[in-house]
């Protein structure tokens, strides 16, 4: 048994553009091993796809859904052929993070349908007899953002029936009466900080059920001759459970949940964004929501 | 050699004969005073063994039987507390308190060891643990309250391993295994939830030695789940604590796995940073991965249950301990259930303790909100609603409460500072929450409250009676005042205060309750005086419309509570309003308390006649003797026995013997059916005697003579009547001795005439917890009985003989074991007595008591028939060798031995030796070499009597014994 490993050195594994990327290629065999090279590639992709429904609608600029390379490397960590012998050989590699003339490195993101992904793949060729030994490994890539603005604007909102936009099924006379105010510390948040704000009940003339504050992502992909946009919840959290008490401030409080939310992006052919709703549910089942557009941000 | 009855030559038999000059000196036996009994090591503590030697100057014999018997049966305790080094073997028990079954708890899940790194220095003596609160809590929140709430895994339960039924087991199981957010179950009993949690802990601790983390956090959310639901309200209390309880455990195994591998060991010192890293990384995954849970409580409670992994990752943005706490007292706002909001509350405290214990002021914070909920509730349609779903009364509602309200209280007022308590008491000052008041004053420092008591008192009145009872806000308020310190100036004035509003109480339970609590107060603080007004005032009270009968539980503590303060019985006998409410106690509370009235009684340490506490005793000690019947335990009747003894005791008219014997008859008549109590009557007249013997200097006067026979009637008539018999029957001798000495002949007589009738009534075997013969203790009653017999004067009429002749039947009738040679050496005792009845004079005497001596001696008649019955005796005793030597059981054989022997030995000491018993003795000499095994003491002892028949060198006929026996051998 010979097992290939890849280590590198941070151990969270995330790294700037411009950083150094440093770690080590590990063999551990049993038994003395020849090979005729170990090879690493790096590649940065962007991976686009479209949802069932919306996949005949935009074949017209298919093109534009090929996937998007943002770097790709080849090292060669050996000199040719050569023999390790039994036990933990370590093969050091370093190489710097730096896009394709062309293109931009954007924040390492897990979507439905905007994926951005970085790896490094190491292959170990080994002749014709045995088989070649390859390894995968993800690492992670946090693009600074620069245009921050310095005081973070508090949003404030309010919600009253006649506020409500898009009934469903009834009138506006029969919605109940009820005055919900409060505000977001900022609708541009950092992305390692968590989603603030407060909210208080004035008046309500049903029994509320629960307060829950849903983080939606925003994926769009294609041009601008046509473009499908896509709406998925990451992250649903209450905020309140049961009736509320009137006028008793309450905390809006969401951590952006890590592997899902990146920076807001905005490529040629895509766009990541993200919105939270504030969903209010009434006991009798209907639901006031209220959507906020925000921008992630990273300092 | 002469012989002073010559035989005639008539006689065709040759006659044993007795010896009538046997070497005895007469002897009188003198006692003199001593200060402790001879076979006490201990100098006696108690009043009443002194007081018993004080009388001793006549008969050693009767004192010393006395007073054995009066340490034996009275307090045959005495001894051995005074002892120090008497070695309780419970007390061990308590010293290590090693539990073996928190070792395997231990061992199980390292629960406890756990709990021990947690402990922060920061709380002193005077904060409550979680772990002290966490029982009460259990016992008094529960929707069952017939069967306890026990749990595995908390030191208040008790079993060590729990069998969870299978089914139920699935279902949790399957459970934990569904993503479901919602799992809506049926609504569940109280052992169903008990069971389920432990499931939850046992999985839990299972997940985490499979290293299953994600498992083990989600049964942490699963466990906080469960506080959801209030639907048993009023378990819900005891189920936070459980809950917790396996989040606590959740919590301390993520704290310490993380805090162990930051640790750094010599191993991975090189890489020490990285390894730090990952540390961290872990614990920052533990927060990402519950900060992603759907449901606000369980996010909640988990998060707060690694509150103190936040130590490890400060630095990061969102960690400062009290941002975090903060952070989080206010997301419990969302919380919409006043009651779960609460608890959640108490359990931030509870948590935050271990993070950063000095921080105090998101506490004043909660208590703000609870305030604020309290008042939204009031007003709003919630409290009604809620009341009425869960069909509880508002008190029972309010006081759901209580433990969380505490334990934050608790928490803020620990080692805080002045302000802080006067900005929680603005917060009761906004609100008049009396929930709020009432948890104040129980939790801030007693001192403080005694210093402001004037302003606490204000804040009572103010209070609104919505939420608390306000009766409940005062007892709380004067278990304080107990507690601490009031000044001086201000203490009556604070009772007055308090008292012009209690008093005005309607409900009656209401005001016993609070006076329950300030009896402590007066009692405390205030003298003996005041006191007797405030039973006035209780008085008052409860005796209209007989409210007394349904508050006895109060009144009995009441009581209590007086008897721990006031020692001195006198002292409270002469309070005009205790006695009186002492009468108002009926069925089970007065037989409490008449037993603890007792308890104090014979408590104090003063000797006392006064006629009020005497009639006290009575009363009381009637009540419990009429409370206890033949149904009832033995032990309790024991102790009951012992508690009326020592109060007896504390009984005692000095000289006036006469009122001391009215007092034992009033005794008797009382306690009537108490074994013990009548002997230690019996022994207290026997007292009298003496001391009344002493009185008159040996010397009876007409006067004393009458009462000395007042008295031995009254011991006639008492002995009796106690049931064991033999209590009775050493009661007998003591008191026919005791009756000699002073001279009761007549009455002596009597009392020796029903001794020898219930000599038959002995059992010749007991059956109490093991099979016991009874045999030793016959002989040796018997053989004291016939040593006093030796003085005894003969019967005027009856003739000498009555009383030895009717002994001689009874023991001839007597059922002895089969086998037995016990009626073979009580004969060989009566050989003794007619030689020493065929002496000149006697071997002792009673002063002015003529005995059989002074009486017969010379009378011929009274010889023959001395000589008879020793004859007959004699035959009697080889009757009786002759029907045991067949025997062929090897014990029997060996007592046969014995008797022959000892009756060798007999005839040597107070026979004349003539032919008779010379061939008789040598007859029994070969009889018992026959049987005598060849080593063993028998032989021993037949080897030595051999040579003492040889030592016996001046009688010719010995020396023809001795050598017919060594020739024959």
């Amino acid at each position: 048994m010979n097992v290939l490993d890849i280590k590198l050195k941070k151990i969270d594994k995330i790294y700037k553009p411009g950083n150094l990327v440093s770690g080590n290629v590990v063999i551990n065999s049993k038994d003395d091993m020849s090979h005729s090279g170990v090879t690493l590639i790096v590649e940065g992709i962007v991976q686009l796809q479209l949802s069932s429904k919306s996949v005949g609608l935009f074949e017209a600029f298919y093109n534009s859904l090929k996937p998007i390379t943002l770097m790709h490397y080849t090292i060669n960590v050996t000199n040719g052929g050569g023999k390790f012998l039994a036990g933990v050989t370590e093969l050091p590699f370093e190489f710097k993070l730096e896009p394709l003339p062309g293109q931009q490195l954007y924040d390492t993101y897990h979507g439905v349908f905007v994926n951005i992904q970085y790896s490094i793949r190491c292959e170990v060729k080994r002749g014709i007899l045995s088989k070649d030994l390859s390894k995968n490994i993800e690492f992670i890539v946090e693009v600074p953002v620069s245009n921050v603005q310095k005081t973070p604007e508090e949003v404030h909102f309010k919600i009253t029936p006649d506020s409500l936009v898009n009934f469903k099924k009834i009138s506006k006379s029969e919605v109940p009466n009820f005055r919900i105010s409060g505000k977001l510390s900022t609708a541009v948040c950092n992305i390692n900080e968590a989603f603030q704000g407060d909210l208080v009940i004035e008046q309500a003339d049903t029994v509320i059920k629960s307060i829950e504050l849903q983080l939606v992502r925003v994926e769009t992909c294609g041009c601008a001759d046509g473009y499908a946009r896509e709406l998925t919840e990451i992250q649903n959290i209450q905020v309140a459970d049961g009736d509320l008490w009137r006028n008793f401030k309450i905390p809006l409080y969401m951590i952006f949940p890590r592997l899902f939310t990146c920076v807001s992006t905005a490529g040629k052919t895509f766009k990541i964004e993200f919105e939270v709703n504030l969903v209010i549910m009434l006991e009798d089942g209907h639901l006031i929501t209220e959507n906020f557009p925000i921008k992630l941000i990273r300092n | 050699m002469s012989s002073p009855t010559p035989s005639t030559p008539q006689q065709q038999q040759p006659q044993y004969l007795l010896n009538p000059k046997k070497n005895f000196k007469s002897k009188t036996l003198s006692g003199r005073e001593v200060d402790r009994h001879p076979l006490n090591t201990i100098t006696p503590k108690d009043e009443k063994t002194k007081q018993s030697s004080l009388t001793s100057n006549t008969s050693v014999k009767t004192e010393q039987e006395k007073e054995q018997e009066y340490n034996s049966s009275i307090n045959p305790l005495s001894d051995t507390n005074n002892n120090n080094a008497f070695f309780d073997p419970l007390s061990k028990e308590n010293e290590k308190k090693h539990d073996p079954l928190s070792d395997t708890i231990a061992s199980m899940g390292g629960l406890k060891l756990i709990k021990e790194n947690h402990l922060t220095n920061y709380v002193d003596e005077n904060f409550m643990p979680w772990d002290t609160l966490k029982p009460s809590i259990l016992q008094q929140y529960t929707s069952d309250e017939s069967t306890p709430i026990q749990v595995s895994f908390m030191s208040t339960g008790i079993s060590g391993k729990v069998k969870i039924p299978i089914n139920r087991l699935n279902k949790i199981l399957e459970e934990l295994e569904q993503e479901k957010e919602e799992t809506k179950s049926a609504q569940l009993s109280q052992p169903d939830i008990i069971m389920d949690l432990e499931t939850l802990h046992s999985e839990l601790l299972k997940a985490w030695n499979a290293e299953e983390r994600v498992r083990s956090l989600k049964i942490a959310i699963q466990t906080a789940k469960l506080l959801t639901d209030t639907s048993l309200i009023k378990f819900y209390p005891s189920k936070f604590v459980i809950a917790t309880e396996i989040l606590d455990t959740f919590g301390n195994l993520v704290y310490d796995r993380i805090k162990k591998r930051l640790q750094t060991t010599k191993d991975n010192k090189n890489n020490e940073h990285l390894l730090k890293e990952q540390a961290k990384e872990t614990c920052r995954n533990w927060f990402y991965k519950i900060a992603s849970i759907r449901e606000l409580l369980p996010r909640l409670f988990v998060e707060i249950s690694i509150l103190k992994c936040y130590e490890f990752i400060q630095g990061d943005s969102n960690t400062e301990p009290k941002i975090v706490i903060n952070r989080i007292s206010e997301m419990i706002r969302g919380i919409g259930n006043p009651l779960v909001a609460n608890y959640i509350r108490a359990y931030l405290t509870r948590r935050s303790f271990d993070l950063c214990p000095e921080y105090k002021k998101f506490i004043i914070q909660l208590l703000k909100d609870f305030v604020f909920t309290q008042k939204s509730m009031e007003n709003s349609k919630y409290l009604e609603n809620t009341l009425q779903m869960y069909r509880i009364t508002l008190t029972d509602y309010m006081g759901l409460y209580s433990p969380s309200l505490e334990w934050l209280l608790q928490c803020l007022a620990h080692k805080t500072t002045p302000e802080t308590l006067e900005e929680v008491l603005s917060l009761f000052r906004e609100s008049k929450n009396s929930l709020l008041l009432n948890h104040i004053i129980s939790s801030f420092p007693p001192d403080y409250i005694c210093s402001n008591s004037t302003m606490f008192s204000n804040f009572i009145k103010d209070a609104d009676s919505l939420s608390y009872p306000k009766y409940q806000l005062y007892s709380t308020f004067g278990v304080n005042l107990v507690l601490g310190h009031p000044p001086k100036t201000q203490i009556l004035s604070i009772l007055n205060e308090v008292w012009k509003v209690v008093t005005n109480f309607e409900n009656i339970k209401d005001y016993i309750s609070v006076a329950e609590v300030f009896i402590e107060y007066v009692l405390t603080h205030c003298s003996i005086k005041e006191t007797d007004i405030f039973l006035k005032d209780i008085l008052r009270h409860i005796i209209p419309d007989k409210g007394y009968e349904s508050i006895q539980s109060h009144l009995q503590s009441i009581v209590l509570k007086i008897f721990t303060h006031i020692s001195d019985f006198s002292v409270l006998v002469s309070l005009p309003n205790f006695l009186p409410l002492l009468d108002l106690f009926n069925g089970e509370s007065q037989k409490q308390i008449s037993r603890s009235t007792l308890e104090a009684l014979s408590s104090s340490n003063t000797i006392t006649s006064d006629p009020i506490l005497i009639n006290t005793f009575l009363t009381y000690g009637k009540a419990l003797h009429d409370s206890l019947n033949s149904l009832s335990f033995q032990d309790e009747v024991r102790q009951v026995t012992n508690l009326v003894i020592n109060c007896i005791n504390k009984i005692d008219f000095g000289r006036d013997v006469e009122k001391q014997l009215n007092f034992y008859v009033e005794c008797r008549q009382t306690f009537i059916n108490f074994d013990g109590v009548k002997n230690r009557l019996v022994y207290g007249v026997i007292e009298i005697c003496e001391k009344t013997l002493a009185l008159v200097k040996g010397k009876h006067t007409p006067k004393t003579t009458s009462f000395i026979r007042a008295c031995v009637a009254y011991c006639f008539i008492t002995i009796p009547s106690i049931d064991d018999i033999f209590l009775k029957m050493n009661l007998y001798l003591v008191a026919s001795s005791v009756a000699l000495q002073n001279q009761a002949l007549s009455q002596a007589d009597a009392l020796l005439k029903a001794a020898i009738t219930f000599i038959q009534e002995i059992p010749p075997i007991l059956e109490f917890k093991q099979v016991k013969s009874t045999e030793d203790w016959t002989i040796s009653y018997i053989s004291s009985f016939i040593s006093l017999l030796v003085v005894a004067p003969g019967h005027p009429e009856n003739g000498p003989f009555y009383l030895v002749k009717a002994l001689h039947k009874v023991i001839k009738e007597y059922t002895w074991e089969s086998g037995s040679t016990a009626k073979a050496k009580i004969f060989i005792q009566l050989l003794a007595l007619c030689s020493s009845w065929s002496q000149q004079q006697l071997p002792y005497h009673i002063d002015k008591v003529e005995s059989n001596d002074q009486l017969f001696t010379e009378d011929p008649e009274f010889t023959t028939e001395l000589t008879e019955l020793y004859n007959s005796l004699i035959k009697e005793i080889l009757s009786e060798l002759n029907n045991l030597k067949d025997e062929p059981d090897n014990l029997t054989q060996k007592k046969v031995c014995n008797i022959c022997i000892d009756l060798i030995n007999m005839l040597l000491n107070v026979g004349e030796l003539n032919s008779k018993t010379a061939s008789l003795i040598f007859n029994l000499y070969n009889m018992a070499k026959k049987i005598v095994p060849p080593t063993s003491g028998e032989s021993v002892y037949l080897k030595n009597t051999l040579s003492y028949i040889g030592s016996l060198a001046d009688s010719k006929m010995c020396q023809d014994i001795y050598n017919k026996i060594n020739s024959s051998s």
